[in-house]
């Protein structure tokens, strides 16, 4: 027990609770300082997070050069206002020439032709090639479409001296110029911007059913036969729906109200 | 696969025949069923009106005559709906009843007449007697379409009145249940001496006369839907504040204008409310309030001007109107009770919105290039609400203002400056056929009567 011997200090614990504390606070100094400046960021700049720095006034309202309008229209509406009656596409055109000029001077911008690269399009129109034969079948059948004005009648012998004239089928034959009003009306309700010209060919037909009743009232709109294009079958659709009122049934015809089988063939685009 | 197409559709088609067939022996005696279809639109209809034949001797019969068959003609080409057929190209004999008709000369070339209407005009003891018919020149067989009966006492006036009826029926009729317009009519501002009074005149620009005689100066007439009353905004010693004159009554009637300038008022088309334009605190904002002026209801509170609503006619639950809270004024739109707001137009100088009868289209006036050496003028558009799509109706002929719709929707009456003086135009509502209808300078504001 003279004194203590190397090995003595050796085997003395080390005091570890004043490093270990230094150690918690030096960290925890590093937590609150990285806290504390997140919090204080987001003090300084945590306005621009979901306010509305830019308010608008209001919607926007696109503004569009075709109008869909039930109107006849001789020359569509542009949006040049200096154009008269002869509408000009000289601002489409000028669109297409400025994108040339940055060609030339950034070469090493591929990105932008990029989007031309729509090039392996060309690969799958080669299936469309395969779809034209259809075409014509489509247009024969345009043809025979036609003559669907010839009124359906199942008695021909009718005449305005026979006083036992039996009423069945005859609509047509006698109240032509009513027929004629069904016609019109729908047509100018059909708006041709409501069909999809790529999924819709040239000649389709859509038969759509409906009933007019004695105030002229159209009612129980269905569709007939739909073609394959549903935008053709739902644009005719609407087109009857959007007509209040064809006038009251001719007072000639006594029946309660009148079936209508009406058909709407895309002319194509236009 | 071709094969088979072409194959199923002839099949396909055959056997929609047969059903069709098959379900016309069962309905008959029950329904009619009438196929039709359309693939480029339809046509106008050519409609000839011929010259009414002569069935008295008395010595007005010529003159009353004329009057009946100029307007006749007249309201026919102006519905917009009719290729008419000109009167030089009619068969040289006019029918006076269905006896003598005969169809096929007015079908045949040059006419190529689809419809026909003729009759006969007598004028015996002072009294008007019309006979009229309209005839389907296409179907021999059952032709007629309508046969009408009028008598009147002898008038110029009575002639035109009993034109307007008949060509009303056939418009009415031939153009799917929509009435005509010939019998309605158009309440503008004229200038006259100093003060601006409101005036009244038929569809056509004829019988123009002086409603007001209040000696100051009165804007913005609206008449009300069954015609019996008018409201305007009128300069008095209080300001600007609406009036209600009567047309039953012939004399103003009461009504609560509020304080302050009130401006542009708008009937709502049940004819219970009205729109106005009201600045209570300095700024001017839309109210709504019963047709006595009663019931105030501020529905808008923006800075900057509210002015000129216009109800949606078809449902009364919505209110354009032009607003100048972003510094132009521009067209908006928003529900009666003042929510939903949508701004319309976006740029330029946009005012005077008219909602159609049938709710689909606004018409307004539109500057779209406004400044100092700005190219644009101020033009008539119309815009389909629902697409916000709009076209332009008039072009390149001086100050358009005022748009206000037919209750038919196929025309519009406007007011157009060119040359120093403002003037009443019509126009369909497709921009074509533009009329001039008044002819003595300082004439504006149209309005166009529900009936």
């Amino acid at each position: 027990m003279a004194g203590f011997t190397s090995e003595d200090l050796l085997d003395q614990p080390e005091g570890l609770a004043s490093p270990f504390a230094q150690s918690f606070l030096l960290h925890g100094l590093i937590v609150g300082v990285l806290f504390g400046y997140a919090y204080v960021h987001n003090m300084l700049h945590g306005s621009e997070w979901g306010a509305n720095a830019f308010q608008q006034g209001a919607i926007q309202a696109t503004l569009v050069s075709t109008a869909a309008l039930p109107l006849p229209q001789d020359h569509p509406p542009t949006d040049n206002v200096l154009a008269t009656e002869t509408p000009s596409v000289a601002p489409a055109l000028e669109e297409q020439k400025t994108e040339p000029i940055p060609l030339p001077e950034a070469i090493p911008i591929p990105e932008k032709q990029a989007p031309a690269k729509p090039q392996p399009k060309p690969v799958p129109k080669t299936p469309p090639q395969h779809q034209p034969p259809p075409k014509p079948q489509y247009k024969a059948n345009y043809g025979e479409a036609a003559p669907a004005n010839v009124p359906r009648s199942t008695a021909s012998n009718n005449s305005a001296n026979s006083p036992n004239v039996v009423t069945g089928g005859d609509f047509g034959s006698r109240f032509g110029w009513y027929v004629d009003v069904i016609k019109r009306k729908v047509a100018q309700d059909w708006y041709l911007q409501e069909v999809d010209p790529s999924s819709t060919p040239a000649g389709a037909t859509v038969f759509v059913q409906f009933t007019v009743g004695r105030d002229g009232s159209p009612g129980t709109v269905s569709l007939a036969t739909p073609s394959s294009s549903p935008s053709l079958n739902s644009s005719c659709l609407h087109a009857v729906q959007r007509v209040d009122t064809f006038g009251p049934l001719p007072t000639g015809y006594n029946e309660s109200n009148l079936n209508v089988l009406y058909h709407c063939t895309y002319p194509g685009a236009r | 696969m071709r094969a088979l197409k072409g194959l199923s559709l002839p099949h396909f088609r055959s056997i929609l025949f047969i059903l069709l067939l098959l379900s016309l022996e069962w309905k008959a005696g029950a329904q009619d069923w009438v196929r039709t279809g359309t693939n480029l639109g339809a046509a106008r209809i050519r409609l000839a009106a011929a010259d009414f034949n002569p069935s008295s001797a008395d010595a007005q019969t010529p003159a009353l005559k004329t009057t009946f068959d100029t307007t006749l003609y007249s309201d026919l080409n102006n519905a917009g709906i009719f290729d008419m057929v000109s009167k030089s190209m009619a068969p040289p004999l006019t029918p006076a009843s269905p006896q003598q008709m005969n169809l096929a000369a007015w079908a045949a070339a040059p006419a190529n007449a689809a419809m026909v209407a003729f009759g006969s005009f007598a004028v015996n003891g002072g009294q008007i007697a019309v006979y009229g018919w309209l005839f389907d020149a296409k179907n021999p067989e059952s032709p007629q379409i309508l046969g009408k009966q009028y008598n009147e006492t002898a008038s110029q006036d009575n002639a035109r009145m009993i034109a307007h009826r008949f060509a009303d029926e056939i418009i009415t009729r031939l153009g799917g249940g929509i009435p005509g317009i010939a019998e309605t009519h158009i309440y503008y501002v004229a200038a006259r001496g100093g003060n601006k009074e409101i005036w009244q005149m038929d569809y056509d620009g004829q019988g123009q006369h002086a409603i007001t005689h209040l000696g100051t100066i009165s804007l913005s007439p609206r008449v009300s839907p069954n015609n019996d009353r008018v409201a305007f905004a009128s300069l008095g010693k209080l300001g600007w504040s609406i009036r209600m004159f009567s047309l039953v009554l012939g004399r103003q009637v009461s009504f609560n204008s509020p304080v302050g300038t009130t401006l542009s008022p708008a009937w709502s088309s049940d004819g219970a409310k009205l729109a106005f334009s009201a600045a209570r605190s300095g700024d001017p904002e839309i109210f709504t309030s019963d047709a006595n002026g009663g019931n105030l209801k501020q529905i808008t509170t923006f800075k900057g001007p509210d002015v000129s609503p216009t109800w949606n006619p078809k449902t009364n639950a919505q209110i354009a109107w032009c607003s100048g809270r972003t510094g132009l004024p521009q067209i908006y739109m928003m529900d009666s009770d003042g929510t939903s707001v949508q701004r319309l137009t976006d740029g330029g100088y946009a005012t005077s919105p008219s909602w159609s009868p049938n709710g689909q289209f606004l018409a307004f006036a539109w500057n779209r290039k406004y400044g100092p050496g700005a190219p644009g003028g101020q033009d008539i558009y119309i815009m389909d609400i629902a697409s916000k799509r709009w076209t332009q109706l008039t072009h390149d002929e001086g100050r358009q203002d005022f748009p206000s719709w037919s209750p038919d929707g196929r025309h519009i009456v406007f007011q157009r400056e060119k040359g120093g003086g403002s003037e009443i135009w019509t126009m369909l509502s497709d921009g074509t056929e533009q009329h001039r209808l008044t002819q003595s300078s300082g004439n504006s504001m149209p309005n166009w009567s529900w009936k």
